[in-house]
C-alpha cells in the first residue's frame, strides 16, 4: 500500500473518531423545527468524501501500473 | 367526479376521473418528462411491468408544450405503506433503489424516495410516479432522496423488527417515514452506540445541530466517473442494508395455525377445504376478498380458480409469508394488513389523499370469502351480527362465502372469557335470520363433529 494512500485512511478513521467524540458530546437540539434530512445528508457528505478519495486513489494506482 | 389524489409535486398533479388516472404535468415538469419518456431504463420497467404504463392524452412532450395530459393505467386496488407487512415495504425499497440504480447510466435519478411512489398489482410491485424521474448532474454524487429513503425504508424496517413498533403505527401517524430524531426516543444505551443504529439514528439526530443552509448547495466532483462510483456505491450499501432487514418467520400464533390447525381434525379440515372447492366453481369469482386471511391458504384457492384476490387480516407475520408464497408462484394476491374490526382510515391532506379501506372496497369486489372469522368480529370485538352482514353486503356485489361458528366450539370457548351469558342467543338458526336480511343461501354444509358449519350466500337485491 502506498504511504499517501496509508495516510488517507489514518486521516479519514481519526477525523471520523473525532466526529463521533464530538457527536457523542452534543446533545440533541430543542428546535421548533429541527430539518429531518440535515443529518442524513451530512453522513452522506461524509460517506461521499470518503468513497471519492478511494476513487482517486484507484485511479492514481491504476495510472502508475500503467506507467511501469 | 374527479378527485385530486397528488398534488404536492411542482411538476403535475394526478386525479382519479371514475376509473381513469389521469396527471397533468405542468411546465415546471416537462423536461424531465421529456427525459423520461426518452429513457431505456424506462421503456424496460414498464416492458416487465414494475413500472406503470402511460399514455399522453394532450400535449406535446418533445415540443416542450405544457401542460400534457397522460392517462396511466390504474393499479386495480391501490394500497398504501400503513396496510403493508414489511416484506412488501422491502420490496417497494428494493424497486425504488433499482429504478435510481439504472437511470444513473442515463443521467437521471429519482428525486424521491417514498413508498408513496409504489403501489401493488397482486404481490408484484409497480413504480407509479413517473414525475419522480428528473435529470441529474453528471457530476454530482449526492442523492437527496438518500434521507428520505432511510426514514421511509430503512428507519421503519427496523423500527418494525428490533423496537416493536409495527409499520402500521409508523405511517399512519407520519407521512414522511420515520426521523432519526423520532427513532432515537426509543432507543437506549448501548443500543444508540452499535450499528446499523449509529448511522441511520444516533448520529443523523446529533448532527442535525450543524444544520446549516449550505449543506444543501450542490457539490460537483471533478470528473463523472467519480460521483457514479459513489453513488453506485451507495445504492449497493442501502441495498444491502435493505435486505439485512428481511423479515424473519416471526413469533405470530397464528403464523403456524394453518399448519397446525388447532380447530379441524384432517378429516373436516378435508370437508371444509371440498366445500370450499364446490363454492368457487359456483361463484367463478373474478375479485375477491378474503377477510381474516390469516396464511391464505383459501385466498391461494381462490387465485387459483381465476380470481384476483385481496387477502386482510390484522396480522403482518402470516400475511407477509402470504405475500412470499404468492409472489413465489405468480398468484393474484395482495395481501394487506386491515384489521375488519377497525379498518384502515383515511388520512392526509384533508382526508383525501389515502383513501379509507371501506371506500376502496365497498362495491369492488363480486366476491366475499369470511372464514372462520364472524365469532371473532362478534365476540372478540363486539360487533354486532346484523352490523357484520351489513358490512358484507356493502363489501359484495353478489357472493358471500361464510363459516358459521358455534358457542360449543372450542375456539369460541376460549374467545368467550367468561362472557357466555352475552351470546346465549347465538346459535345457528340466529345466525341464518341474520344472514337472510341481506343474503340468500345457495348451499351449506355442516363440517361433521364440530359446531361449525359453511354457508355459499348470494347477495338480496
Amino acid at each position: 500500500m502506498r504511504d499517501s494512500t496509508r495516510t488517507m485512511i489514518r486521516f479519514t478513521i481519526t477525523s471520523g473518531i473525532l466526529l463521533i467524540f464530538l457527536l457523542v458530546c452534543a446533545e440533541v437540539p430543542l428546535k421548533a423545527y429541527a430539518d429531518p434530512g440535515s443529518g442524513l445528508l451530512m453522513w452522506q457528505i461524509v460517506a461521499a468524501v470518503f468513497l471519492g478519495a478511494i476513487y482517486q486513489a484507484r485511479k492514481a494506482l491504476t495510472w502508475l501500473r500503467k506507467r511501469k | 367526479m374527479t378527485s385530486v389524489v397528488s398534488f404536492r409535486d411542482p411538476g403535475g398533479s394526478l386525479s382519479l376521473a371514475g376509473d381513469r388516472v389521469i396527471r397533468t404535468v405542468r411546465p415546471e415538469g416537462v423536461e424531465n418528462f421529456a427525459a423520461y419518456l426518452r429513457s431505456a431504463t424506462v421503456r424496460r420497467y414498464a416492458e416487465n411491468r414494475s413500472l406503470v404504463t402511460t399514455r399522453i392524452l394532450d400535449g406535446d412532450p418533445a415540443a416542450r408544450r405544457a401542460p400534457i395530459v397522460l392517462e396511466h393505467e390504474r393499479v386495480p386496488f391501490p394500497s398504501y405503506a400503513h396496510e403493508w407487512p414489511a416484506e412488501m415495504l422491502l420490496a417497494a425499497g428494493d424497486l425504488t433503489l433499482s429504478l435510481a440504480e439504472d437511470l444513473l447510466s442515463e443521467g437521471l435519478g429519482l428525486k424521491d424516495a417514498t413508498p408513496h411512489n409504489v403501489l401493488f398489482e397482486g404481490p408484484r410491485a409497480v413504480f407509479v410516479d413517473v414525475l419522480s424521474v428528473e435529470r441529474r448532474h453528471e457530476r454530482d454524487p449526492i442523492w437527496l432522496a438518500d434521507a428520505q429513503f432511510t426514514r421511509n425504508f430503512l428507519i421503519p424496517l427496523l423500527a418494525d423488527r428490533r423496537m416493536g413498533l409495527p409499520l402500521q403505527r409508523t405511517f399512519l401517524s407520519r407521512r414522511d417515514g420515520m426521523t432519526p430524531a423520532d427513532a432515537l426516543r426509543l432507543i437506549r444505551w448501548p443500543r444508540r452506540w452499535l450499528p446499523p443504529y449509529l448511522e441511520w439514528i444516533t448520529l443523523p439526530a446529533r448532527a442535525s445541530r450543524l444544520e446549516r443552509p449550505a449543506l444543501y448547495r450542490p457539490r460537483l466532483m471533478r470528473d463523472a466517473g467519480q460521483a457514479r462510483y459513489i453513488l453506485q456505491h451507495r445504492f449497493r450499501r442501502l441495498r444491502k442494508q435493505l435486505r439485512k432487514l428481511s423479515p424473519q418467520a416471526g413469533s405470530s400464533p397464528w403464523l403456524n395455525y394453518e399448519n397446525a390447525r388447532p380447530s379441524y381434525s384432517a378429516e373436516q379440515h378435508a370437508a371444509k377445504r371440498r366445500f370450499v372447492a364446490e363454492a368457487l366453481d359456483a361463484m367463478s369469482p373474478r375479485r375477491l376478498l378474503d377477510v381474516g386471511a390469516n396464511a391464505g391458504e383459501y385466498s391461494l384457492m381462490a387465485a387459483q380458480a381465476g380470481a384476483s384476490v385481496v387477502a386482510i387480516d390484522s396480522d403482518p407475520a402470516p400475511l407477509g409469508a402470504l405475500w412470499q408464497k404468492a409472489r413465489g408462484r405468480g398468484a393474484a394476491i395482495l395481501p394487506l394488513v386491515v384489521d375488519f374490526a377497525r379498518p384502515t382510515p383515511a388520512v392526509g391532506w384533508r382526508c383525501a389523499e389515502q383513501t379509507s379501506f371501506p371506500d376502496r372496497a365497498n362495491g369492488f369486489f363480486d366476491s366475499v370469502a369470511m372464514l372462520a372469522v364472524v365469532h371473532h368480529l362478534l365476540v372478540t370485538d363486539q360487533i354486532p351480527l346484523a352490523e357484520i352482514f351489513d358490512a358484507a353486503a356493502q363489501l359484495t356485489r353478489r357472493w358471500l362465502l361464510v363459516e358459521y361458528v358455534g358457542p360449543s366450539d372450542p375456539m369460541f370457548q376460549r374467545l368467550l372469557r367468561g362472557r357466555g351469558e352475552l351470546y346465549r342467543w347465538f346459535h345457528r338458526t340466529a345466525f341464518e335470520q341474520h344472514a337472510a336480511r341481506r343474503f340468500e343461501t345457495v348451499f351449506s354444509r355442516e363440517i361433521p363433529g364440530a359446531d361449525r358449519c359453511l354457508y355459499l350466500l348470494r347477495r338480496r337485491g
